[in-house]
């Protein structure tokens, strides 16, 4: 069973993003949902599914489906952290191949900057959470921490390599008009920052912003019928291994080996095929682990993998193109933005940013503290 | 905002309550021989209810540390920067834990500690670890060296 061509994107859109103030959570997954119809060539009447996640209310699917007048005949709402729109795509894409819908729209919506509602605490410390709550690791920078710590025990990897990622994307950033921070960062700045949990220091750490995005995912028949090319699922993985970091079964073996190797199967294809790759930063050492988990390099190689400008603009791997978490937009949870900016690529709308070889997209996104990955093959051609 | 409290539950209690007579304590299963932690009421192995409790003998080795410079709790705001590390303990399983005493800034991956008890930001008893003296190492676990460090 495969999903690959079972499923096209057919529309992507962003909200407004930054500082939003006066928004709320449903205004922002409602502009998006429009742009990102609009952008597909279709109308709210032609959804039938919705996926959503996210931080706000108790029951996300049902309020936003409300609040946009949709009563889809499928729904899901998988939440595994940031990672949770990358699932929503493999899954959207199946239940399309299984004949349980055919225009399938995913949502995210943030107001955390405005509401200053972000906080190092992981909350109750209860069941799991009683472990280690009480012992002061603010979450989830710490358990990326301690995994950053562990790569430059055992590999060497230092902190220049590690705000080398932060620099390049800082970079893609500058040639983004959408992105929130596009001013010039020097590894001396990132190095310089102030410390968080060592060895990350602020620049290390995702932004803190509002905003939202949507994706329209169509059955084949559909796709071939709109104005825009279709963006094809050639491959899909999944995988989660724990939920609190001192139970991760190896910290320096992110969940994204599984679901990598999974969507590589399934695509017939290997790293070095990937012509274009959103890979979650939602901390510099994020990237780090996913480039080996993918096989892009050896394990242990990653540090030496991003430097000397390998994935900046004009380097050998076009990575997080559109400045990624670090520097575009991170309203709390990130997974959504990194199709977006796939498809944009994929469909060569990217502009000054735009990546020369863009037959195919890699993305990978990575939630919690590295709990969660799920990796999608996107291709312009089926 | 995140004055959290340790919320005991029937899995968690014993081990909660060992910890209140400085004890450290983790599970084994007598079905499949895995070792268990945190505390649970079925094997995360083979999913037995044939768990047995065990007391620990405190030692095990730095698997990761962070130096902390920003505290969830405003009750720890006055111990920053502070040392939260992995450790693997000797028996086989891995907890979050404090590094401990004069060096706990300094303590590396790899380094040989010792449990000590102290005290978390609710007064609670915690299993804090300390590097082990090479000398009188298994002499100087917490449980037997009258309360070990403690800290507010
Ligand atoms: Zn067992």
């Amino acid at each position: 069973m495969t999903l690959r061509n079972g499923a096209a994107i057919a529309g992507v859109a962003e909200s407004r993003l930054g500082v939003v103030p006066g928004a709320t959570v449903l205004t922002l997954q409602a502009e998006a949902a429009h742009a990102a119809l609009a952008d597909a060539g279709l109308t709210k009447s032609d959804v039938d599914a919705v996926f959503c996640a996210g931080r706000w209310g108790r029951t996300n699917l049902l309020e936003v489906s409300e609040y946009l007048g949709i009563q889809p005949q499928f729904a899901d709402g998988t939440n595994v952290g940031g990672a949770s729109f990358v699932y929503h795509l493999g899954h959207a894409a199946a239940a399309i191949q299984a004949g349980l819908c055919k225009v399938a729209l995913i949502l995210y919506g943030s107001t955390q900057r405005s509401r200053q509602e972000r906080s190092l605490s992981v909350g109750d410390h209860k069941l799991a959470f009683q472990y280690e709550g009480p012992f002061g690791l603010p979450s989830p920078v710490g358990g990326y921490a301690l995994a950053a710590a562990r790569h430059m025990a055992v590999h060497g990897t230092t902190r220049a390599q590690l705000a080398e990622v932060a620099v390049a994307a800082r970079q893609w950033a500058a040639l983004n008009p959408a992105a929130y921070k596009r001013a010039p960062l020097s590894l001396d700045d990132v190095l310089a920052a102030p410390p968080v949990s060592e060895p990350l220091h602020r620049l290390d750490c995702c932004l803190v912003t509002d905003g939202g995005g949507a994706v329209v995912v169509v059955a084949p028949d559909i796709a071939r019928t709109l104005p825009k090319p279709p963006i094809w699922i050639r491959g899909y993985g999944e995988a989660l291994t724990h939920m609190v970091i001192s139970q991760m079964p190896d910290i320096l073996q992110s969940p994204a080996a599984a679901a990598g190797s999974r969507a590589f199967l399934m695509a017939g294809m290997q790293a070095s095929d990937i012509d274009v790759a959103q890979i979650y930063d939602s901390f510099t050492i994020t990237v780090l682990l996913t480039l080996e988990a993918l096989g892009f390099c050896r394990p242990g190689h990653a540090g030496a993998f991003v430097a000397d400008g390998r994935i900046a603009p004009g380097g050998e791997l076009a990575l997080n193109t559109s400045g990624g978490g670090l520097s575009y937009c991170h309203p709390g949870m990130f997974g959504i933005f990194l199709i977006i900016e796939a498809v944009r690529q994929l469909r060569g709308e990217c502009g000054p940013r735009q990546a020369p070889r863009h037959g195919n997209a890699l993305v990978s996104a990575t939630g919690a503290v590295l709990s969660s990955n799920a990796t999608c093959i996107l291709e312009r051609t089926s | 905002m995140s004055e959290h409290h340790p919320e005991p539950d029937e899995d968690s209690r014993p081990w909660w309550d060992a910890l209140a007579r400085h004890l450290l304590t983790y599970q084994t299963c007598t079905d499949c021989n895995g070792v268990v932690f945190y505390p649970r009421n079925r094997c995360c192995h083979c999913l037995s209810d044939a768990l047995q409790w065990h007391q620990s003998l405190g030692l095990g080795t730095v698997y990761s540390r962070t130096l902390v410079h920003r505290a969830p709790d405003p009750r720890m705001r006055d111990q920053l920067p502070y040392p939260v590390a992995l450790i693997d303990l000797d028996e086989g399983f891995r907890m979050m834990s404090r590094l401990v005493g004069p060096d706990a800034n300094q303590t590396p991956i790899g380094a040989r500690v010792q449990v000590v008890f102290g005290l978390g930001p609710d007064g609670r008893p915690l299993p804090f670890f300390e590097p082990v003296d090479p000398v009188a190492a298994p002499d100087k676990r917490g449980d037997a060296n009258g309360g070990g460090h403690e800290t507010t």
